[in-house]
């Protein structure tokens, strides 16, 4: 595929990254497991009870990945959209007498709006308070349902109708279990779906650090919406489930305490993965069952199992197993295969540089970008002006660097120029758009591309996926068609999956590509953060301090490496730095801050010989 | 290699799926008549499971249903043993075991004896439909006998009708369950919220002639609840309703709403609930200076109710579908002697464990009936034929017929004297 | 008058509980951003221990509640010792959230097995809970005089510990900057035992005076602690003055609306107030949003 251009090997097969795919060796698993149980349902068909208990959990538990294993969203009113799903499947069954295909899409619609109606406090609160305010929501809604006795029958419930798809009649028992497990399967399937795709690389971001995900150009509250939409919609449909289950919903049973429940399974199941749902759902379900015969004790050894177990494994059942997994696979099995010994990143035959690379085409550009206006911008905390009436210009394709002693403002400025500090004024253009006001994430779509002093990086996520991060607006497919991993997405994503990989050859960090971010050293985690926002495209590139903590040396290295990528987009960068020499090497023009103000401006060598900055700053 | 194989795996697990989806229709007709039969015809099956050691002996006679032996009948109990509703389970329990021992002791009924098992529900529906399909299916009990929680039966009791298994249920307040067309296997003997209500409005009118009354309901914010109101409104003292107060199961105080009665000037506060909210409702209404005669409902007509209020429990009626669990009468004496000696505290002897005890009795004279054939076909036909059947004087004579499971329409008055729950006088709906 | 008068007083007596848990409540969250959902059920087998004690074992009063206090402390002391400690120094709140709520069930069901669900009467001497006064046509139960007086003294002795011992600068410096407070050389561990212990023993004393109202059941702390959970929400989370001030609004609120809106509303009125006040002021009344975007 690459003879278009040159011989060259992509970084991406090189080093053995694998492409993006329709189906997973996890869905292989998820699949073959769910085939099973949909072949035993009737041979088990004495549980079906439990085992749809616990399909609804599972599912209740997926639709919560969403929203707090992904997104980080706390929620303790989850319930309602059960509730929802509940009485609308009551209504529809009984007043209207239409089965499943009616039910199941509008139970679906309804909570994926309330989900998002429930999800507008998100944007003003942190996660902590959020599921605070959510249990209050919990509270008022299982209130609300009992006053509202058309719609739920108030305190005496509502019971169901018929079990029906498009007119068709089932029994329940044995085959509402196989209609649970094909409920199960879709949902498990778009939830999959969405933590490999865009969204789910978003929504982790923005859990693991909102402010660099929002840097990163990310809808951070676009996103908080929907996947309180999403978990909604997927909760409906457990809804549905659940009351052709149970063939009767009481208003009550879908207060505070069931909401906690559902919370509780996933953290003991693991709240990142399905499997987490899963194995959450077999225990709350489960449990009591092995327990019938202790039935007295029954209370006290579940929560003393509860203890024991969150004391042991607190990042719940997903993480023992994994870890005795790690356990066996290091004892047992690395042996056997040790003497196949390890794949490593094969060389690089070739030395072209990845720029050269046909999959950054469309990142190369003849057109300079990145002329970037401050007009009178000023930043006061309290009484203390941290930048004071600020104006300078940029020119398109400049590298400019930003000196200045502690606390002159530099970052200040920074800040106010990317939108990261509230109360800034003055007017900010880059490339004849004024970005005066705008948000964060807006900015950055604009072409304002950051790192950040103190390392923001996103715990738990890969190298790569941080590199993928930054590409999140490239890649052009919708979030609808993202969920059912349609062939454009699949598409799209190998698409973006060659560049993230060409780009982190480029940084030197192509080796490390499947490492989380937090095992990397100080040095390479630097990079990292540089390769995020290189990744975005921007039209000017802001560093801030990309050389505080490193030798010199790297530091030189890793900005050559900068400015090769800036020229070839025809880029300009602006860099914050302590380390003089360092601006002095790279950039064309350096301007002095001083508390707060322009203090000299002008080419390296004028600059060091300026006798006010000699004085204010190089002096000592 | 190892990549094809699962993916030669999951292609024949998606056949695998396709063809099961495709052949639903044959699939679905054997998997409902396999669920049918593990419902409805499963009482065959299962039964000459059970009882196949028997069949030689028994066969030219009869099939006996799934759940009975030579030597038992076993039964499922669905009650809340924990949470806020535990007491009641607790004591409903107790009653059932004395009536167990009582009859196993004697011999068991045409040589067989009762057992049954207890499991948890916490008023949760959830559990109580899981614990349903648990007795029917696995534990493959021959019926259902319980007595608290009627808002978890509604949900359960669609599988004990389909699982071909009789609910025997003495405290059922739900209208609902009554229907014989809906519910054919299903037997109580107490009269429903709504009737026990309308023979409070009937009394009232008949026996204070000559007084001016303003009436106060007091009822949960619950299905319970608002049948409870409906039966007052259809009763002759519908026009002395002044003031309509609900109470949640979270509530902390009802202050509020007896000062609302206090504003209303009520006479009479009829109060549905349990006896520890009867008793603080008394206790409140004597702080706030509520002075009316205060009627309870079924559930507050325990000792319990006097325990806990002390004095201010002394002239409280109760409205009851039992006699006092204390009142000097062959079968309570018997069963409070039972109770005791079984290690039953004062506090239990009340309407819940009465009710289960009395049910107890209806059970064992429908098992006597029905003979040694025990089918769910004899049994119910067993508990149609019950006439004027005699309690020892906890109830009025039981009556039930094809088109009614409930056996009991009558309403008793009762009133705390001298720290006692005394009975006054039968009333009629 | 005299009506809204006593209405007042019934709403601000329910109120007391609520403060009182809310209090207990916010006081573990704002130092260790801790939500202890097993504060009700604690509160509750400290109340069942003074019943003991006194009623089942003959103490006499006073020394009942003593015992009880002091083994609910010890108790405090050592869940805290062996469930909580281990997993502060993971950094992650979900794990000892969910062991609140595993330590929730099964204190409650020992509780049940131990004293089983029928509920009981706490007497208290003189059974001065029977005693009402009536000054005009203002009615006062000599109890719920003491329940005021509890709750005021409990709230000075809380004021007190905070404001005036290190213990309480302690505990301030800490629910201020976790950071800054290890610097100036705060022990956390210290911080968080006492502050378990101190939240927990104003959740017995609610545990105890709020017996003989309520009676002994089994989980009748539970409502009052979603209740006091409410109020806490209402109040901020981080305030505890604002704790104090929700629960006691809450009281009110509830009192009110089912005296006066229309049957059908009366119940879900307070919930749904307190959740207009929410989506105006998400961070609740007494706390600036500010203060929620730092933690």
């Amino acid at each position: 595929m690459s003879e278009t251009t040159n011989k060259r090997q992509s970084a991406l097969e090189r080093a053995g990254i694998p492409q993006p795919s329709f189906l997973k060796k996890n869905h292989y698993i998820g699949l073959v497991g769910i085939v099973l149980m949909y072949l035993l349902a009737g041979t088990f068909s004495s549980y079906s009870q439990t085992i749809n208990m616990t399909i609804i959990y599972a599912i209740i538990g997926a639709s919560l990945i969403v929203v707090f294993g992904l997104a980080g969203q706390l929620t303790l009113g989850h319930t309602i959209f059960v509730a929802c799903g509940v009485f609308l499947s009551a209504n529809i069954t009984t007043a209207w007498g239409r089965g499943l295909e009616t039910e199941l899409p509008i139970a679906f619609a309804v909570a994926f709006v309330l989900g998002m109606i429930v999800g507008f406090p998100s944007l003003r609160v942190n996660e902590l308070y959020l599921a605070l305010a959510t249990f209050a929501v919990a509270f008022v809604g299982v209130q609300i349902l009992f006053e509202w006795k058309e719609f739920t029958g108030g305190g005496s419930g509502k019971g169901i109708g018929d079990l029906e798809f498009f007119g068709r009649e089932f029994s329940r028992g044995p085959t509402l279990v196989r209609i649970g497990l094909v409920i199960l399967l879709f949902s498990f399937w778009v939830v999959g779906n969405i933590q490999d795709g865009r969204t789910g690389r978003s929504m982790n971001a923005l859990r693991t650090s909102e402010t660099a995900a929002r840097a990163a150009g990310i809808p951070v509250a676009w996103l908080k919406i929907l996947c309180f939409g999403i978990g909604g919609g997927l909760a409906g449909w457990a809804g549905v489930l659940y009351i052709h289950t149970l063939r009767y919903g009481i208003p009550e049973n879908f207060g505070v305490n069931l909401s906690i429940i559902v919370v509780l399974a996933l953290i003991i199941g693991g709240k990142h993965r399905l499997m987490g749902a899963v194995l959450g759902a077999v225990f709350v379900r489960w449990l009591p069952e092995i327990l019938r015969s202790v039935q007295e004790y029954e209370g006290v050894i579940y929560g003393g199992v509860l203890v024991i177990l969150t004391l042991w494994s607190p990042d719940g059942l997903v993480g023992m197993f994994e870890r005795l997994g790690g356990h066996i696979k290091r004892l047992a099995i690395d042996p056997l295969l040790s003497k196949n010994g390890e794949k490593a990143v094969s060389e690089q035959t070739n030395v072209v540089s990845p720029l050269s690379s046909n999959h950054l085409e469309s990142f190369s550009s003849d057109q300079l970008r990145g002329a970037l206006q401050i007009k009178n911008a000023s930043v006061a905390f309290g009484g203390v002006k941290a930048v004071d009436d600020v104006s300078f210009e940029i020119p398109a394709g400049a590298v400019t660097g930003l000196i200045g002693s502690n606390g002159a403002g530099k970052t200040t400025l920074f800040n106010a120029v990317t939108g990261h500090v509230k109360g800034a004024t003055g007017q900010f253009i880059l490339d004849d758009q004024d970005l005066t006001g705008k948000p964060i994430h807006i900015r950055s779509l604009r072409g304002m591309g950051r790192t950040f002093q103190n390392l923001n990086l996103h715990d738990d996520l890969t190298v790569l996926e941080h590199a993928l991060l930054g590409l999140d607006r490239n890649i052009k497919y919708n979030r609808v068609s993202e969920s059912f991993r349609l062939p454009w997405v699949i598409r799209e994503e190998k698409k973006a999956h060659f560049v993230a990989a060409e780009i982190l050859e480029h940084m030197d960090l192509l080796e490390y590509w499947n490492d989380k971010v937090e095992d990397l050293p100080y040095g390479l985690q630097k990079r990292v953060d540089v390769v995020r926002a290189l990744a975005t495209n921007p039209s000017i590139l802001l560093l801030d301090e990309p050389a505080a903590g490193l030798p010199t040396a790297e530091a030189l290295e890793m900005m050559k490496k900068v400015k090769e990528f800036a020229q070839y987009t025809s880029a300009g960068v602006l860099i914050i730095e302590h380390n003089v020499e360092l601006v002095a090497d790279v950039s064309e023009r350096v301007i002095v801050l001083d508390t707060g103000a322009i203090l000299a401006d002008g080419s390296p060598e004028e600059v060091m010989k300026d006798e006010q900055v000699i004085a204010a700053y190089l002096g000592t | 290699m190892k990549n094809k194989l699962w993916k030669l795996l999951a292609l024949l697990a998606v056949f695998g799926l396709l063809a099961a989806g495709c052949g639903d229709d044959d699939d679905d007709a054997s998997s409902s008549a396999s669920s049918d039969s593990a419902s409805a015809s499963e009482s065959a099956s299962d039964s000459s499971d059970s009882a196949s050691a028997s069949e030689a002996a028994e066969e030219e006679e009869c099939e006996v249903a799934r759940g009975v032996s030579d030597t038992e009948i076993l039964f499922g109990s669905s009650q809340p043993m924990t949470g806020n509703l535990a007491a009641l389970g607790e004591a409903a329990v107790l009653a059932m075991e004395v009536t167990r021992d009582r009859i196993n002791d004697g011999g068991g009924i045409h040589g067989r004896n009762i057992r049954f098992i207890v499991q948890d529900d916490a008023y949760n529906p959830e559990l109580t439909t899981s614990n349903a399909q648990y007795f029917i299916d696995q534990e493959k009990v021959f019926a259902i006998w319980a007595s608290i929680g009627s808002a978890p039966l509604k949900a359960a009791i669609g599988i004990h009708d389909e699982g071909n298994t009789p609910t025997l249920f003495p405290w059922a307040q739900d209208l609902s369950f009554y229907d014989v067309d809906a519910h054919p296997l299903f037997f109580s003997v107490n009269p429903s919220a709504y009737a026990q209500t309308k023979g409070f409005g009937n009394y009232l009118v008949e026996n204070y002639p000559d007084e001016e009354l303003a009436v106060g309901l007091m009822t949960i914010n619950s299905v319970d609840g608002e049948q409870t109101v409906d039966g007052f409104k259809d009763s002759d003292g519908a026009d002395l309703l002044v003031d309509e107060q609900t109470w949640e199961r979270d509530s902390t105080t009802y202050g509020p709403q007896i000062l609302s009665f206090i504003d209303s000037g009520v006479t009479d506060v009829y109060v549905g609930t349990g006896d520890t909210q009867f008793a603080q409702f008394l206790l409140e209404s004597d702080q706030l200076g509520l002075e009316a005669r205060f009627w309870g409902s079924t559930g507050t007509i325990s000792q319990n109710t006097i325990d806990l209020a002390g004095e201010l429990s002394e002239g409280a009626l109760g409205v009851n579908v039992i006699s006092s669990a204390t009142a000097d009468k062959p079968g309570i004496n018997a069963y409070k002697e039972a109770m005791l000696a079984a290690g039953a505290e004062d506090a239990q002897l009340g309407t819940a464990s009465l009710l289960a005890y009395t049910g107890g009795l209806v059970l064992e004279e429908m098992l006597e009936r029905t003979g040694p054939c025990l089918t769910v076909e004899n049994f119910v036909a067993a508990g149609e034929s019950i006439k004027d059947f005699d309690t020892g004087g906890i109830m009025r004579p039981l009556n039930f017929s094809a088109d009614n499971h409930l056996g009991n329409n009558d309403v008793i008055i009762l009133e705390v004297v001298n720290g006692e729950w005394v009975e006054l006088v039968i009333g009629q709906e | 008058m005299t009506e809204y008068i006593q209405l007042a007083w019934q709403g601000l007596v329910s109120g007391f509980a609520y403060a009182l848990i809310g209090l207990a409540l916010v006081m573990v969250f704002k130092t260790a951003r801790i939500l202890n959902f097993a504060a009700g059920t604690m509160a509750g087998v400290t109340g069942f221990l003074a019943h003991w004690w006194a009623a089942d074992q003959g103490m006499p009063f006073g020394v009942a509640i003593v015992f009880a206090m002091i083994l609910t402390a010890a108790g405090t002391y050592v869940i805290e010792r062996l469930t909580v400690r281990p997993l502060v120094k993971l950094g992650d709140f979900l794990p000892i959230v969910i062991m609140t709520l595993g330590i929730e069930v099964l204190l409650a069901n020992v509780s049940l097995l131990w004293w089983g669900g029928t509920a009981r009467r706490y007497r208290v001497p003189g059974d001065i809970d029977r005693i009402n006064w009536i000054i005009g046509d203002f009615r006062l139960n000599a109890w719920h005089v003491v329940v005021a007086a509890t709750t005021f003294v409990t709230l000075s002795i809380v004021g007190y510990i905070i404001n005036q011992t290190e213990l309480g600068l302690g505990m301030k410096a800490f629910a201020e900057d976790q950071d800054a407070a290890k610097l100036m050389g705060v022990k956390e561990s210290t911080v968080s035992i006492y502050t378990w212990v101190l939240s927990a023993l104003v959740g017995g004393v609610t545990g105890i005076v709020f017996a003989p109202v309520l009676f002994l059941q089994q989980d009748y702390m539970n409502i009052i602690f979603i209740k006091g959970f409410v109020a806490a929400i209402l109040g901020g989370f981080l305030s505890l003055s604002g704790g104090v001030a929700g629960g006691l609004l809450l009281g009110e609120l509830e009192a009110f609306t089912i005296k006066w809106a229309p049957r059908e509303i009366a119940a879900a009125l307070p919930v749904v107030i307190v959740f207009i006040i929410l989506l105006i002021r998400p961070h609740g009344l007494f706390t600036r949003a500010k203060q929620h975007e730092r933690v």
